[in-house]
């Protein structure tokens, strides 16, 4: 068959003075709204999340400026260990700087009504203080009244341990002390630094009297410093800053705590940056398309015009000039539904960070959401709509001529746009070209790796089709491979949203496992340690008696290294050929004795530690990493010098430890019939499950065990856990977009095949299939399609969790089989549910319908 | 049950013996259990610039023969002490001196508890060797930690010579606590120049002794 091209050489005209263009567009648009819709659904919801994101982080980074000042209290801080000197108050003053102090020291507090005293942080502040942020007291705003008198306040915890309230007496030094109140939050500190030595408050007047600042006291000094603007600051932090280093104190100014509190949130910025990242390229998928879609209903109306005179140009014009002008508008929208979901997120997100993230417009969000959109539509539309360029007049008589590829510089320098496109947002979006490009990468293998297993799967059904199913089933099953069906695109994008999620919680599940403390069920929140052997059955016994369960206790013996491999420390201290680090031969070891393997413990080479009777060696396990820096392996021998004893021993295996797991653990295990009689502490933890039991059993640990420190967990693991729930949370929320730009290019497929299959059904019908059955055919196919989907996501992301959670977080890798079936079942449901909306007119038309059309 | 490499005790023995040959009839050396916590171990500096080890050096130099052991351990308390004391019990003393406490007055720890885990260390060394010789070092806590707390604290020391019939050292740091130039940055642990006082204050007690 003899191929030509038409190709008429017209004089160009520019797409601004060709009004017939812009008519034709509006003319042509008219009609098609809808089926434009799902191009601007997959531009609103890419820019919504990039926005929303965007914003959210804007909004952190201005709250951490703001709050930074609330932490520290101040702009600087000088803190020394011995009263200010006047140079320094000197300086102070001509800097105009507005300033306070604090002096805080450890005390003895006497509580006057039960007659119990503990070691306490004692802290006394001059007038005017916080000079950022605020003091949280019950009874409210009573912090000022420490000023007026012999007035203390406490902290919470102290006063509940104590049983202490308003009114009460407590001495510290030689002065009586009216307590007013407890104090909740202070700026500078508080929360969980509270919990080891809790605080006492007053006066640094007060503090005067109270005869405890003498020679020999070791009191700290705190100098508070308010400046009136950051060039005033920042000058004042150049002169501050030697001067108090040439008198040996620390000196902290706003500047640093943000870099602190950034730094902490630097993990979170990278993962909202990836969710962007991702919800933006599903977006650009979902454009091109439905743009694909619409250049393909197209081309009858395009050839069409080419009869009637129109350019290949103009015609790409008509088309260019709709998707444009909706792009920048879906933009808009998307922009704007962005801004009110980054709204919401803050509500979600109370509480989980040290301060509250403020309610305000992130108008460079807007802006980035618009041009971000705008650019998408073009370079995403651009591609398909290129070959409307090449439809031939003829395609009105031969409907089936399929256009022929043609080379052309606009598709090769959209083409080459389109790669660089991601890699420059994610280089964006990250702030580095080389963690973009990890991005980029990373995305472009996920995304070739979900059409391979997508292209496998549905090779692997083809291959064992179940010829023996009934009709229904075979027929729904078959569809998926119907021509133009767009199944792998779908796969792919609905898997990739699956994808994303369940690996997010593969990944959240292994951590999870890893911190096993997180405040579940009996898992140990209190630790405590310094147990002397005699004490150890009482210590247990009253744990007992207040219903705690006694989770671990192990024995502790301290000792250090005297000789490795026959060689003493000193040699190889000398030896500068040596690889062995020094700090691992000469720091003390905190070793433990047991014949069995902890259960955060794996046996990766070797025996365990043991000893069969008492001629024998003594045989002891490493933990890995550890002999490579003490440069030993299996079989070396190691001298311990366990306080003046020298024991030798041989290492008979190597132990791989999950060290946040059930702490403590250890480097060095012995097997028993060793280090019975060496001096040693026991550490035991245990789980408490409410402040009443907390304060109960510390009050009477303290009076039985004085020496026996215990440190509480649960405030820390409190906010851990809902730290993790909220931002699990956030994170399956915002994952949600990236399914649903799946689902809006699966209704866009299941609409550009309608026609097909309205012919189809009425076929069926013809030949007496019944509407149920019609019904159930397009509803099993839906559920094939989403089950495929959810299945290409989830073996990606049971591979991608165990890379990411072995080598990345380097844990164990966990999943959670029912919630990895219930996101299946969802992507199921949700997929059936789109396909079978968007059939009903295929199904619910009558047959005679149809055909009369057809006729027509 | 702890393993002593046989050769270890060999040479032990060896040593003692060539040591009697040669020295004849003059006196074995005494053992000098310095028994304490950071203080004693020297925390932050050479334990070589310690002062049990420069009071073992004083002695050697006035010709006195003296073995000093260095049974310090950082950050332990008095019931610590307690229950190490038979492990460090196992080789001879003739002369112990007790320096614990401090680490529980910085704790605020109970007073009567603190003297009553002295106590039974005391105890626990007298039975092993009834002729023992015992020095104890007098601790006061920083004023910081009120007067009650450390009047009572400070009277333990004198108190535990008087009923023990020991030597005390009436306050281990006098002349270095609170002086910033014999301190280290942490503003408790004596630096090179700070220990050198310290073993000033030992050796006036201690030498009388041998």
């Amino acid at each position: 068959m003899s191929e030509y091209k038409t190709r008429v050489e017209r004089k160009g005209r520019s797409l601004f003075r060709d009004g017939w263009v812009w008519l034709m567009a509006w003319r042509d648009a008219r009609h098609n709204f809808s089926r434009l819709f799902l191009f601007t659904a997959s531009l609103v919801t890419g820019i919504a999340a990039v926005v929303s994101l965007d914003a959210l982080n804007n909004t952190i980074q201005n709250d951490i400026d703001a709050n930074a000042r609330r932490l520290l209290g101040a702009d600087i801080v000088v803190k020394a260990d011995n009263a200010i000197e006047e140079e320094i108050t000197r300086t102070v003053d001509s800097l105009k700087l507005e300033s306070m102090f604090s002096a805080d020291m450890a005390s003895m507090v006497l509580f006057r009504h039960n007659g119990q005293s503990r070691l306490i942080k004692l802290i006394g502040f001059s007038e005017s203080f916080p000079l950022y942020g605020e003091v949280v007291t019950v009874p409210e705003n009573v912090f000022d009244t420490i000023q007026s008198g012999t007035y203390a306040m406490l902290d919470e915890s102290l006063a509940s341990q104590y049983e202490v309230s308003s009114g009460d007496t407590i001495k510290l030094g030689t002065m009586d002390f009216v307590v007013v109140g407890v104090v909740q939050e202070i700026p500078g500190g508080g929360g969980i630094l509270s919990t080891f030595t809790p605080s006492v408050y007053i006066s640094y007047a007060a503090l005067q009297k109270t005869g405890l600042i003498q020679f020999g006291s070791r009191v700290n000094y705190s100098l508070y410093l308010k400046g009136d603007n950051e060039e005033q600051i920042a000058a004042s932090v150049e002169v501050l800053r030697p001067l108090a280093r040439r008198y040996g104190h620390g000196i902290d100014d706003v500047a640093e705590q943000k870099e602190d509190l950034g730094r902490a949130f630097q993990s979170i910025y990278r993962f909202f940056s990836l969710l962007a990242f991702v919800a933006l390229i599903l977006g650009c998928m979902g454009v091109a398309s439905s743009v694909h879609i619409y250049a393909r209903e197209k081309r009858d109306e395009v050839a069409v015009l080419r009869c009637v005179g129109s350019s290949g140009w103009q015609a790409f014009n008509i088309y260019f000039i709709q998707i444009f002008l909706l792009g920048i508008f879906g933009s808009l929208i998307g922009a704007l539904a962005g801004l009110g979901i980054q709204q919401a997120i803050p509500l979600l997100l109370r509480g989980v960070i040290p301060f509250e993230v403020g309610f305000s417009i992130s108008w460079s969000s807007l802006l980035l959401g618009l041009f971000l959109g705008t650019l998408v539509s073009i370079l995403f539309s651009v591609l398909p709509l290129v070959s409307v360029r090449f439809v031939p007049p003829l395609t009105v008589l031969r409907s089936e001529s399929e256009p022929e590829t043609t080379f052309s510089k606009t598709r090769f320098v959209v083409l080459t746009l389109i790669v660089i496109f991601p890699l420059a947002f994610a280089a964006f979006q990250t702030g580095s070209l080389l963690t973009g490009g990890a991005f980029f990468v990373g995305l472009l293998i996920a995304l070739l790796l979900l059409a391979a297993v997508a292209g496998l799967l549905l090779k692997l059904v083809r291959k064992y089709f179940p010829s023996g199913a009934s009709f229904i089933w075979r027929h729904a099953l078959s569809n998926l491979f119907r021509p133009n069906n767009q199944t792998r695109l779908l796969m792919v994008t609905i898997g990739l949203g699956a994808f994303i999620i369940s690996t997010l919680n593969v990944v959240e599940e292994s951590m999870l496992n890893q911190v096993e403390f997180t405040g579940r069920e009996n898992q140990s929140n209190t630790i405590l340690f310094d147990i002397q052997p005699f004490q150890k059955d009482g210590v247990v016994n009253l744990m007992r008696d207040n219903g705690l369960p006694v989770n671990q206790v192990v024995p502790i013996v301290t000792c250090r290294l005297s000789e490795v491999n026959g060689r003493t420390i000193r040699e190889l201290q000398a030896d500068t050929t040596d690889r062995t680090r020094n700090w691992a031969l000469t720091r003390e070891y905190r070793v433990t004795y047991r014949d069995t393997l902890h259960h955060s413990e794996k046996l990766i080479d070797g025996e365990i530690q043991h000893r069969k009777n008492a001629r024998d060696s003594v045989y002891v396990t490493i933990s890995e990493g550890m002999h490579e820096n003490l440069n030993v392996k299996i079989g070396d021998s190691l001298v311990f010098d366990v306080q003046g004893v020298p024991v030798k021993a041989y290492i008979s295996g190597m132990r791989s430890v999950d060290w946040p797991k059930d702490p403590p653990n250890f480097i060095f295990v012995f097997p028993t019939g060793v280090l019975e009689n060496a001096p040693q502490v026991y550490v035991t933890a245990t789980h408490i499950a409410d402040q009443q039991t907390a304060n109960k059993f510390q009050r009477e640990l303290v009076t039985a065990f004085p020496n026996v420190s215990l440190i509480d967990l649960r405030l820390i693991l409190a906010t851990v856990n809902s730290l993790f729930d909220k931002l699990g949370l956030l994170v399956r929320f915002l994952a949600l977009f990236s399914i649903a730009t799946g689902l809006i290019v699966l209704a866009g497929a299941v609409i550009n095949s309608k026609f097909v299959r309205l012919k189809e059904n009425v076929l069926l019908r013809t030949v007496g299939a019944r509407t149920s059955q019609i019904t159930r055919i397009t509803l099993i196919e839906y559920a094939y399609l989403g089950l495929f989907s959810a299945l290409t996501g989830m073996i990606l992301s049971l591979a991608g969790g165990w890379l990411l959670a072995e080598f990345f977080f380097e844990i164990t890798f966990a999943f959670d089989f029912v919630e990895m079936l219930f996101i299946a079942a969802g992507v199921m449901v949700l997929t059936v549910l789109i396909g079978w909306w968007n059939s009903r007119e295929v199904i619910y038309t009558p047959p005679l319908q149809v055909l009369r059309k057809e006729a027509g | 049950m702890i393993v002593v490499p046989e050769g270890s005790m060999k040479r032990a023995f060896c040593v003692t013996i060539i040591g009697l040959l040669f020295m004849g009839a003059s006196t074995a050396p005494q053992v000098i259990v310095f028994y304490g916590d950071s203080l004693t171990a020297g925390y932050g500096i050479d334990p070589d610039a310690a002062f049990p080890a420069l009071v073992g050096k004083a002695l050697e130099s006035k010709g006195k023969e003296v073995k000093v052991v260095n049974a310090g351990l950082s950050g332990e308390t008095s019931a610590g002490g307690l229950s190490r004391i038979d492990w460090v019990l196992r080789q001879p003393v003739d002369i112990f001196v007790l320096e614990l406490g401090a680490n529980d007055g910085l704790r605020g720890l109970p007073i009567e508890q603190t003297e009553k885990n002295l106590q039974a260390i005391i105890d626990k060394v007298r039975a092993k060797n009834p002729r023992v010789k015992i020095v104890i070092a007098g601790m006061m806590v920083p004023p910081n930690m009120g007067p009650d707390y450390s009047a009572r604290f400070q009277k333990v020391f004198p108190e535990l010579a008087r009923r023990n019939d020991a030597a005390l050292i009436p306050f281990l740091l006098q002349d270095v606590a609170g002086i910033e130039s014999l301190n280290q940055a942490d503003g408790i642990h004596p630096n090179v120049e700070g220990h050198r006082i310290v073993a000033r204050n030992v050796l006036k007690v201690l030498e009388p002794l041998l």
